[in-house]
């Protein structure tokens, strides 16, 4: 799923709104709750473990890239994601542009 | 990488040439103090105050997680590849993700691991954390990390000393039924803080008078699984004297390993140097005491009655979860274990209003021990028809890292008011007087596993030495993975803080007991030598 962000109207929208956030702290409130509902799904345990386990068995034949263990476990990240927290964080994130954008 | 060793030769190269070296480590600090500074900014946020961020040296964009260049002032995405472009630029080779202190070659390819690096992260961040805790009994700051630098005296004992290993890893035999043992005789022997008490030779069982000693039983059971003996290790006197101070487990039935954990603490509190029965400075009540309180709140009039009460280990209810068994996880049980619990009407009288009232009661932690542990009560006795005992079977999600601040009184209280005041806390420690985050987060170490039936079953267990974690049944040690650890079905869980906390400026006790006793000693050198001055002058007298 490309980043919403990349492609047509959002694309103006998106550096000045990311900007605010973080300047606000709110990009890095968000984070820190979504990272709490992650490890509380078990989700970074999870790939901490896949990627160390990935990771040893490549020591055999020559290691094991950043790239090629990024390329190979973001997919299964994103994917990974429990419904219930994805809605969560969104609609967090949605709320809190709701009261920035004026949407006419 | 490149060297067979593992390190990168690239920054070998840097950390040999004194000027660049210090220009590096330089940026480095900067970087990471930045980040420690920032990330305290944001979670409390001040009302006016905005804080401009970086921005991409090569795309403008607002960086949430900027890396930065170790050799000049860039900084740039990570995933858009931007840093890594301006590093094969410019032909800097080093750069840092800010957040975590990690540091990646460009020449490598990869990320590298570093000792000195390391420590600067930790100083660094340390001395960060220190400056925003405030204590709330003695009003005064945390007294600064200073690194321990030996004396000569020092330097010449670790010189004339024979290093080994501080990692020990031996099975133990069963002896009869003994795996409950075992597995919690293993989390011993992986808990850091039991560990360091032993091996550093605080209790020496060579020199102990005490009889029937437990506290030396733990010391031999150190030495013995940090010889260089592997063969698997059994514990027959420890066994012998656990029956002969505890009748009720004794015998080679199968018995129950929390029990036995509580069992072993109190005879080791009760065998170990400090330990009394009021605020027990020992080492059990040192590494695993915390504090509970429990409020308990008048629905007529408001008054809250708060107790609190000592506590060696937290134990979770898992029968009559509401809801799907399935997601039980450790948070969930905590969330259940600090929810506030109606009162009968007649199970309380208000010391305010003075009726028999309804009323809630409400558990949360005062004080964190420096390891904390949790039993999930997965068996159920019926007393009245031991048939009728059961095991609940379903599995407990738990983590590998744990943040206990939302079960802490103070924490918990805050948030309380602020949510009668009408706003949300937006941060997992509500007020920048209870932080920092650091101070609530532990790891786990150990963790106890059931297979089988309440009667038939057998206990095994996993535990941590550093990052690697291992699977022991009885005498037999494997080499296992976090998954593997986190997959089992649990019924204790063993977590260490991961920073320790200290009260501030205090001379330890066995310092202070020491100078005691050397004062004393004078003390007695002088009434013996005016003794002996007397005699001599009573028989010179004598004489005359």
């Amino acid at each position: 799923m490309a980043p919403a962000h990349k492609d047509g109207r959002s694309a103006a929208l998106y550096p000045p709104l990311r900007r605010r956030m973080i300047e606000n702290g709110d990009w890095d409130r968000i984070c820190a709750r979504l990272a709490r509902e992650l490890n509380e799904s078990g989700w970074i345990d999870r790939f901490k473990d896949r990627s160390k386990e990935m990771a040893r068995a490549a020591e055999g034949n020559g290691g094991l890239s950043v790239e090629a263990l990024l390329a190979e476990l973001m997919p299964q990240a994103e994917a990974d994601i429990p419904m219930g927290v994805r809605q969560e964080i969104i609609g967090v994130i949605r709320k809190l542009l709701e009261r920035q954008i004026d949407f006419t | 990488m490149d060297s067979e060793n593992g390190k990168c030769p690239h920054l070998a190269a840097v950390l040999a040439d004194p000027t660049e070296s210090t220009a590096l480590l330089n940026r480095y600090k900067t970087a990471v103090r930045w980040n420690a500074h920032r990330s305290q900014e944001v979670v409390y946020p001040a009302k006016r105050r905005k804080i401009a961020p970086p921005e991409c040296g090569l795309c403008g964009i607002a960086l949430s997680r900027p890396y930065a260049c170790l050799h000049c002032p860039f900084a740039g995405c990570w995933h858009d590849k931007h840093v890594k472009l301006h590093l094969q630029d410019t032909g800097h080779d080093f750069c840092t993700d800010v957040k975590t202190g990690s540091v990646f070659c460009v020449e490598c390819d990869d990320f590298i691991y570093d000792s000195t690096l390391s420590r600067i992260h930790s100083l660094v961040v340390l001395a960060a954390e220190e400056r925003v805790t405030n204590f709330h009994v003695a009003k005064r700051g945390r007294e600064p990390f200073t690194p321990w630098v030996p004396n000569s005296q020092e330097v010449a004992a670790l010189q004339r000393s024979v290093p080994f290993p501080c990692q020990g890893r031996r099975g133990l035999l069963n002896l009869g039924q003994t795996c409950f043992m075992n597995v919690i005789l293993q989390s011993f022997i992986a808990n850091p803080l039991l560990r360091n008490y032993y091996l550093s030779d605080k209790h020496n069982s060579k020199m102990c008078k005490i009889k029937d000693c437990t506290s030396c039983e733990m010391d031999k059971l150190y030495s013995e699984v940090h010889s260089e003996n592997t063969a698997a290790y059994g514990p027959i006197d420890l066994l012998a004297k656990t029956w002969r101070v505890s009748s009720e487990l004794s015998g080679y039935a199968q018995q129950d390993a929390h029990e036995f954990f509580i069992t072993a603490l109190n005879q080791i509190h009760s065998t170990s140097r400090g330990s009394t029965s009021l605020q027990c400075i020992c080492i059990i009540h040192s590494t695993f005491a915390g504090l509970l309180q429990s409020d308990v709140k008048c629905e007529r009039c408001g008054k809250v009655a708060d107790k609190t009460d000592p506590m060696l280990d937290i134990s979770l209810e898992l029968k009559g979860e509401t809801g799907n068994e399935q997601s039980l996880t450790l948070a969930s049980c905590l969330r259940r274990f600090t929810h506030p619990e109606k009162l009968g009407p007649n199970e309380y009288s208000c010391e305010k209003c003075g009726k028999a009232s309804h009323a809630s009661k409400r558990l949360s932690i005062r004080k964190l021990p420096p390891v904390l542990s949790f039993q999930f009560k997965r068996f159920e006795h019926n007393s009245a028809d031991k048939s009728a005992a059961r095991k609940i079977e379903a599995p407990v999600r738990f983590p590998a890292s744990l943040n206990m601040a939302p079960y802490t009184t103070l924490v918990m209280h805050k948030q309380e008011q602020l949510k009668e005041g009408g706003s949300a806390a937006m941060s997992l420690v509500p007020d920048r007087a209870l932080g920092p985050e650091a101070l609530y987060e532990y790891d786990l170490f150990a963790v106890v596993c059931h297979e089988g039936g309440i009667d038939n079953g057998h206990y095994t267990c996993f535990a941590r030495s550093q990052d690697e974690w291992y699977r022991y049944d009885d005498d037999k040690v494997t080499h296992s993975t976090l998954s593997a650890c986190l997959n089992s079905q649990a019924y204790m869980c063993f977590y260490v803080k991961k920073h320790i906390d200290y009260k501030p400026y205090v001379t330890p006790s066995y310092v202070v007991t020491r100078e005691q006793e050397a004062v004393k000693e004078k003390e007695r050198e002088r009434e013996r030598e005016a003794a002996r001055q007397k005699e001599v002058d009573d028989a010179i007298l004598g004489v005359l």
